[in-house]
């Protein structure tokens, strides 16, 4: 069975910037793969090339079996991206938000309810309400939703808890687990220690390189610091 | 539906939900339209006229009864000494001053023109300019008088009454379609690059065409009906109707919209903030109202300077407007700019297409 990422050798650098050095790893089908790192260490960069945002300098990468530079039109319809910044349009409605991504990719609420019902079903009493005025947590269930609107097979998620509360961090991972059960990768990228405990493995990362992939041992926090004294 | 069908009515629900905007675009050109014919106004009135009357006979009399009599002047006041009159045009309290020269009522009834001087403060041209047309208009008739001079008759076309207005209506027109076709769509495109809203778009299989159409069709459709707006305002309140047909009038707005909303989107491209953009757009609406022929004519301008304007959509945009509204040129006889507006057009969506980047 192929895996839903691969990444080879990719670097970028953004001037004098080394933003990714020879960056190299996979994600398993049906995984929950965690990228955790301080700010600055490259996350979102990564993030971008493996979305079609922004052009690798060197190697390559493909998800869902597609080259991320070649295939970049058809690999969008795949994957699911939940920015690190929320990007929803705050003037319109949670609902007409959720319409809107749905329509744009060609699918309906309803054609896959039985995906986003979870999540949908704790926003639903605010469906009225502005993007704009719902609270973080809120927002960031909101944000997923969309990103799951077209059922993707690839979920990529930018700190998708930060400046969440703890209990709706606790739901999101939840949420998170979940869609696991559907098949759908995930790959996720987190500066709290904690959430990596709930990945199946995780790739640490630091000033643009992955120091070590691992499933997550008990004391990660220890254990990435230790890391980043050796190295 | 469409992915482009959606992208559009979502352009819609945004632009209804922005209350401030969305009624300003609709209020806008009926409010231009109402007041600024009304102020921005070359006629000149009041024109302030000293007398020096050094031959004080019956012909100065009538002379400065004449000048009374004048609807665009007002005679200050009649004085014997040059100087006296001379310090009021430099304190501005008039604006010229009309010397009668001793003997001559005698000059005139020998049969010879009297020299009668004419001194007026030009640091209002216009004003000394008209204000010296008024004196000569008003002396003629008496003047000349059963000699054989002839004065020439003037007669001018298709504003009948010179009135400034009806030359600066379809030019508001144009700066109304202008704001609404250029402004708003490139403030839009520039406030999803800041939200951050314009990354989840790109990441969706919409392609850099449609998104950019989206951007551009419900602005089209906004400055279509500013224009109706502005047409009806036009017409019920200053009586100024289209001479020429109201189907060439809007196939030129709509492809000088076509033009400002390619250029805009460009702008947007290139800006990353909206302070960055606002300043790119005024800098060049500027050039666009300044060198256009809107406000001066285009022959005044040195020959590069004409040339340069051949890239600028309301060059073409002003003469369509200014011949269809006020002479009724048909399109045919109109082809040649029509041509060189669709060209201009073209041009600038190819260059806003190409601009716009999904993929960095």
């Amino acid at each position: 069975m192929a895996d839903a990422i691969t990444v080879n050798h990719i670097s970028k650098r953004y001037g004098t910037v080394e933003a990714l050095c020879d960056v190299s790893f996979n994600v398993q089908k049906g995984e929950i793969f965690g990228l955790i790192g301080p700010d600055g260490a490259g996350k979102t960069t990564l993030f971008r090339i493996l979305t079609t945002l922004l052009l690798p300098d060197n190697g390559s990468a493909s998800v869902d079996s597609l080259d991320v530079v070649g295939d970049y039109r058809l690999l969008r319809t795949r994957i699911g991206y939940m920015p690190g910044r929320f990007s929803l349009y705050p003037d319109l409605s949670v609902e007409e938000n959720i319409n809107f991504f749905a329509n744009i990719f060609g699918v309906t609420l309803e054609q896959n309810f039985d995906l986003v019902a979870p999540i949908y079903r704790q926003i639903e009493p605010f469906r009225k309400r502005r993007a704009g005025a719902l609270s973080g947590g809120m927002k960031q269930k909101l944000a997923l939703c969309c990103a799951l609107i077209h059922k993707p097979h690839v979920l990529f998620l930018d700190e998708p808890t930060t400046g969440v509360d703890v209990v709706s961090r606790a739901e999101l991972w939840e949420m998170l687990a979940d869609l696991k059960e559907q098949e759908i990768s995930i790959l996720a990228s987190t500066a709290y220690m904690d959430e990596g405990l709930r990945c199946n493995r995780v790739a640490l990362m630091s000033e643009g390189r992955v120091l070590e992939v691992c499933p997550p041992p008990d004391k990660l926090e220890e254990y990435f610091i230790e890391k980043l004294g050796n190295g | 539906m469409s992915a482009l069908g959606f992208l559009i009515k979502k352009e819609f629900i945004q632009f209804r939900r922005n209350r401030f905007v969305s009624r300003l675009v609709f209020l806008l050109p009926i409010i231009v339209m109402l007041i600024v014919p009304l102020v921005a106004n070359m006629d000149v009135k009041g024109v302030n006229v000293a007398v020096v009357d050094m031959d004080r006979s019956g012909l100065s009399g009538r002379m400065v009864s004449h000048l009374e009599a004048s609807k665009q002047l007002r005679v200050r006041l009649v004085v014997t000494d040059y100087r006296q009159a001379y310090d009021l045009l430099e304190a501005g309290k008039v604006d010229v001053i009309v010397t009668i020269p001793e003997g001559c009522e005698q000059t005139q009834m020998l049969g010879r023109m009297p020299d009668i001087k004419i001194d007026a403060n030009a640091v209002n041209a216009t004003k000394s300019g008209l204000g010296s047309q008024y004196v000569i208009a008003s002396l003629t008739p008496l003047l000349t008088d059963g000699s054989a001079v002839l004065s020439p008759s003037v007669r001018y076309f298709y504003n009948e009454t010179l009135d400034y207005r009806f030359y600066m209506i379809p030019a508001f027109i144009i700066i109304i379609i202008m704001l609404i076709c250029c402004f708003i769509p490139a403030l839009n495109l520039v406030l999803e690059k800041e939200k951050g809203t314009i990354e989840q778009i790109n990441v969706t299989p919409v392609s850099r065409m449609e998104f950019t159409l989206s951007k551009l069709i419900p602005y089209w459709i906004i400055g279509m009906v500013a224009l109706t707006e502005a047409i009806l305002t036009a017409g019920l309140v200053y009586g100024l109707w289209p001479e020429g047909s109201l189907a060439s009038i809007y196939l030129a707005a709509l492809v000088f919209a076509l033009a400002m909303s390619g250029f805009a989107i460009t702008v947007a491209n290139i800006s990353d903030t909206m302070q960055q953009c606002i300043f790119v757009m005024f800098f060049f609406v500027m050039l666009f109202m300044l060198m256009s022929g809107l406000l001066t004519p285009l022959d005044s301008m040195p020959q590069w300077a004409q040339w340069l304007t051949v890239a600028f959509p309301p060059r073409w945009f002003v003469g369509i407007m200014r011949a269809v509204y006020l002479k009724g040129t048909t399109l045919a006889e109109l082809a040649p700019d029509f041509l060189a507006l669709a060209v201009v057009a073209t041009f600038f969506c190819i260059v806003a297409i190409v601009t716009y980047r999904k993929q960095k």
